[in-house]
């Protein structure tokens, strides 16, 4: 093997213009599918981003805390079951984040407020605060007379004032945001939390987890909003479809472009192949290097059309180049284009590794 | 050293069957020089492939050193070729993107022989058949006689009990294959078992026995004859 790729490679600087064709071919369905799939994973991305702010679709909180307790954020003090959370992530097929918080009323610069510990990567507008910031309501902040980058004091610590968040016109903007272990170590409440906020999987009914969740019913209460319904779940999922059945039909194009140029190379270097079965190589050492060749070659196509899709994508959307997004359709695209180069090779491979040698070596 | 024992070669062209060997009988001893001769058609290179391990026969045997090589599977056939057997072709074959150096490794490689040792070894192999100037050269950039000489380089540098030539000076001008003839009988003298099978009868007379094939029978083996009564 380590024989059929290093001649597979000196092949390859040789024959570069001969081979550029097939990996053009590669690179020009690559890039499409790769900007494609870029630009359309973005604007799902921001949907959902948008979808997540207006609210999850279920929550969970204490028995007995009902959803208009909730919309004014007036959980009194109860606390979920310890170990919710893992239960939850068991139960509930399609969910992406639970997000968990927890809800205390407590002093806000004198004033009676409830303080929201929301975790770093919470779904709201107070992700990412820091232990020593909080961020306040747009009301609170009026009423405490408080702006971004004074300090205030919440439960009797001082904190930054990181933002003031804009108008929800709810019960939230007279709140205080916190990150959730230092609200959880201010009250002394190690792992307390009063609010699990499930966030699912496009595809995935609000209702199908909440039935999923059913055992927990005794324990503690579920509130179930449409808000988070707003935007069709089913859109993206039937996109997605469409996208895929796309990238076959363009994977199916360059599979038969690779297929004609293993044809053609191993065709014209018959007499080479005959050549190297006669020095010692074994026809699974010839079939290799047929196959090496080919992945190559789709692999090649793969890294500049890659580079071509996303720099397209990035053109069309600044925010088209995601970090989380942009390894796995890079990686999806360099390995399927060299799993694409092999399948494609294998036939003429087999064919190759089992050819006559002695016919080739007379005709030379 | 290496014998063919009724050894038959049979294939249909378009129309009718063609007997390529017929049940030819011929053992090459340790260290001889063996020319095979005949007319075209005659089975020379035939016979030459089925004792290289590359033409099954249709019936008979090959034996290489006491083993049956057509008892033996596909892989070990090709182990067999890479360090036992070794090709020279009229047209030298060599590999046109590889460097001369990388040609001679070539064997070496496919043995499983890392990059540093099959350089090595060819720089050596190279250094004795006085084309080490020519290691980064490709085959396109050498004279027919210096590819020849690669050629015979790169089935040398696995050390071969049996070098198989088939015509190697067809295709060279008279001072490159009388220097390849030079180079066979150093070779030779060294004890190297060759059998070469060639059109020319002067070239043939340089070995130390002669073997004549017609229509794929063994028809005479004799000894060549003395240097003057051949010239």
């Amino acid at each position: 093997m380590r024989a059929a790729a290093w001649l597979a490679w000196r092949e390859i600087g040789a024959r570069l213009g001969r081979l550029a064709l097939a990996s053009a071919v590669v690179a020009a369905v690559v890039a499409l599918c790769a900007g494609v799939e870029l630009l359309a994973r973005a604007r799902e991305g921001a949907v959902a981003a948008r979808i997540d702010e207006i609210g999850p679709p279920l929550r969970i909180v204490p028995a007995g805390v009902t959803a208009g307790a909730l919309a004014r954020l007036d959980l009194e003090g109860s606390l979920l079951p310890p170990g919710l959370a893992d239960e939850v992530h068991r139960a509930v097929p399609g969910l992406r984040l639970a997000e968990a918080r927890l809800v205390l009323e407590m002093p806000v610069a004198g004033w009676a407020a409830p303080v929201v510990g929301v975790s770093p990567g919470a779904a709201s507008e107070a992700r990412g605060l820091r232990v020593g910031q909080v961020a306040l309501g747009a009301a609170l902040a009026a009423r405490v007379g408080a702006r971004a980058g004074d300090e205030v004091t919440v439960g009797g610590a001082r904190w930054r004032v990181a933002a003031v968040l804009a108008s929800a016109g709810s019960a939230e903007d007279l709140a205080a945001w916190v990150p959730l272990q230092a609200l959880q170590d201010l009250a002394r409440l190690p792992e307390a939390v009063n609010e699990l906020r499930l966030y699912l999987r496009p595809g995935t009914s609000a209702q199908v987890a909440e039935a999923a969740l059913s055992g927990l019913a005794s324990r503690v209460s579920m509130v179930r909003s449409d808000r988070g319904e707003v935007a069709e779940r089913g859109v993206p999922e039937s996109l997605r479809r469409h996208r895929q059945a796309g990238y076959l039909v363009a994977a199916a194009v360059a599979a038969l472009v690779l297929a004609m140029a293993a044809h053609l190379d191993a065709s014209e270097r018959r007499v080479e192949m005959a050549t190297l079965v006669a020095v010692g190589a074994s026809g699974a050492t010839v079939a290799a290097g047929v196959v090496v060749r080919s992945m190559f070659v789709a692999a090649a196509g793969a890294i500049a059309g890659f580079v071509v899709g996303a720099a397209v994508a990035l053109l069309q959307d600044p925010g088209a180049l995601s970090l989380g997004e942009t390894g796995p359709v890079a990686a999806l695209a360099l390995l399927g284009a060299a799993a694409l180069g092999v399948a494609a090779a294998v036939p003429v491979a087999i064919a190759a590794g089992l050819r006559d040698p002695v016919a080739d070596l007379q005709e030379s | 050293m290496i014998r063919a024992e009724l050894l038959t070669k049979t294939f249909v062209a378009p129309g009718r069957p063609v007997t390529a060997l017929d049940r030819v009988n011929l053992s090459v001893g340790q260290g001889e020089f063996v020319s095979v001769v005949g007319p075209s058609g005659s089975g020379k290179s035939s016979l030459l492939f089925a004792l290289g391990g590359l033409a099954t026969p249709t019936s008979g045997q090959v034996f290489l050193g006491g083993r049956r090589i057509y008892d033996l599977g596909q892989s070990q056939r090709a182990a067999l070729r890479r360090s036992e057997v070794g090709f020279v072709f009229q047209t030298f074959n060599l590999v046109p993107y590889l460097t001369c150096a990388e040609n001679v490794a070539l064997p070496a490689r496919l043995a499983g022989r890392g990059r540093a040792e099959a350089a090595e070894k060819a720089g050596r192999m190279l250094e004795r058949l006085g084309l080490a100037v020519r290691a980064r050269h490709r085959p396109a950039e050498l004279s027919v006689g210096e590819r020849q000489r690669v050629g015979i380089g790169r089935v040398l540098v696995n050390g071969p009990k049996v070098l198989l030539a088939d015509e190697p000076s067809g295709n060279l001008d008279p001072a490159s294959a009388a220097g390849v003839m030079a180079l066979f009988r150093e070779l030779n003298a060294e004890g190297q078992t060759i059998v070469m099978v060639t059109h020319d009868p002067g070239l043939a007379e340089m070995a130390g026995r002669v073997v004549r094939l017609e229509a794929g029978a063994l028809v005479e083996d004799r000894p060549s004859l003395p240097r003057k009564l051949a010239s």
